[in-house]
């Protein structure tokens, strides 16, 4: 009994660190952004449909984004199997909904594994940039 | 007598390099600090992904508070071919750098060098950017100063602790062409307290570097410096009273140096692997004690890598 006992208490506790730890890599893909409302409203201060400007973004993006986000923006780059947080689906409706503003925050602040880009990017308008070079994505 | 002409000569040279870095100075603040100044014009792309280039120091600085780790490798020269690999198990000299830069434009590090067992702090400040429709060039200053902790007996019988140093002052003048193609002309000094017998204490030097982007990570890197040996002996000028500066393309004391390589850019690394004559890594070791002639076939492999951390 005292065996079985043991037994089960060892098994109880795996199967709960199983579900802690999936709860909480579940919980940081899916860990909202708390942008500021006057970052949300920021207009691009670039034109984000120049060609020159989405160059430079792509530019940008092959040296700073490429090696987490991908070629493509999947999330397939591939140091992107390594990190805790999933690097997500550029193409898709739900990123692309965002403002150019929303997408300038968060490539400005980062946050967790996203390094703070306006460090590494002192411009501004190379970040914007890369926001208008984000938009090309769109599936 | 003699002795005075050497000297004056000094003063000169050594005027004349402060008098112009005061020129540049005087320059770079009637750019920036205009009365009513207009909006600044904005700042063109940098010209060059990393602050080193092969063995030389670019107008680059990282962005404040950002620590940069250096790995410096040269290997042996290619002379024994396939008995040490073309060099790879050959001779080679190695340096560990660690820079920072506390505050925008200025960079300070240290590092130390297997040959001679150089230690070295070293300063970078650029002073004027280029900027679209401003400022033609960035450019910037550059100091080494080395301290050669090889054992006592290296230096001879009359050894003072001063017989260690040398130091190494370098102004850089650079420009971004155009997306593809970007350029930097330095005019350096080098001078070491104690030499060989024969060698000159003083070496000057002017040195060309070109990067060509071929995409946006990589960059085909070609560098040229050209010494030219000060002859300060009071001896030498009396004899050849016109040649107290001398311009060759190799000498006892130090030949050109040329590189060419290939540079991979990421956001936190750079990655730099060339072909290249000189092997002494630390500016003043380059410029006045380079003896491998390139054009004679002395000619070495090596790689630089760059890891930045941003705080």
């Amino acid at each position: 009994m005292k065996t079985t006992q043991k037994i089960l208490t060892v098994l109880i506790t795996m199967v709960i660190a199983v579900f802690f730890i999936a709860g909480n890599s579940y919980s940081q893909a899916k860990k909202p952004w708390n942008i500021p409302d006057k970052d949300k409203n920021t207009k691009a201060a670039v034109n984000v449909k120049d060609a020159s400007v989405i160059s430079n973004g792509k530019d940008l993006w092959a040296k700073h984004c490429k090696s987490c986000h991908g070629s493509k923006g999947l999330g397939d780059g591939p140091k992107a199997a390594s990190l805790k947080t999933n690097p997500g689906d550029f193409t898709v409706a739900a990123f692309q909904g965002q403002t150019d503003g929303d997408l300038f925050y968060e490539t400005s602040k980062g946050r967790d594994e996203m390094p703070a880009y306006e460090k590494k990017i002192p411009e501004a308008n190379d970040r914007w940039a890369l926001v208008a070079y984000m938009r090309t994505l769109k599936k | 007598m003699n002795k005075n002409i050497a000297m004056t000569l000094k003063k000169i040279t050594l005027s004349i390099l402060f008098f112009f870095s005061g020129l540049v100075l005087a320059f770079a603040q009637e750019t920036t600090d205009s009365v009513a100044a207009p909006a600044k014009k904005p700042l063109e792309k940098k010209p060059f992904e990393s602050g080193i280039f092969v063995d030389y120091q670019t107008v680059e600085v990282p962005t404040a508070k950002t620590l940069e780790f250096n790995l410096e490798h040269r290997f042996g020269t290619i002379q024994n071919q396939w008995k040490d690999i073309f060099g790879i198990w050959g001779a080679s000299n190695i340096r560990l750098g660690l820079n920072f830069t506390p505050v925008k434009n200025l960079m300070i590090g240290l590092g130390t060098t297997k040959n001679h067992m150089v230690q070295d702090l070293q300063v970078k400040y650029t002073f004027l950017h280029q900027r679209k429709g401003g400022a033609p060039l960035t450019i910037g200053y550059y100091g080494n100063l080395s301290l050669d902790a090889s054992e006592r007996k290296v230096f001879g019988l009359d050894y003072k602790f001063s017989d260690r140093f040398a130091w190494y002052h370098e102004f850089m003048f650079a420009r971004r062409f155009c997306k593809m193609f970007s350029m930097q002309i330095g005019l350096a000094y080098s001078h070491f307290n104690k030499t060989d017998t024969n060698y000159m204490n003083d070496v000057a030097s002017i040195s060309v570097l070109g990067r060509i982007k071929v995409s946006p990570q990589s960059s085909i890197m070609i560098a040229f410096e050209q010494p030219i040996i000060m002859n300060y002996d009071p001896a030498f000028i009396v004899r050849y009273p016109n040649h107290w500066m001398t311009v060759q393309s190799s000498s006892q004391q130090t030949c050109q140096n040329v590189s060419l390589g290939w540079e991979i850019s990421t956001s936190t690394h750079t990655f730099q692997i060339f072909m290249e004559a000189a092997n002494g890594i630390v500016p003043q070791y380059v410029t006045a004690s380079n003896t491998h002639n390139f054009w004679n076939g002395f000619i070495l492999f090596g790689f630089n890598i760059t890891r930045l951390w941003t705080f």
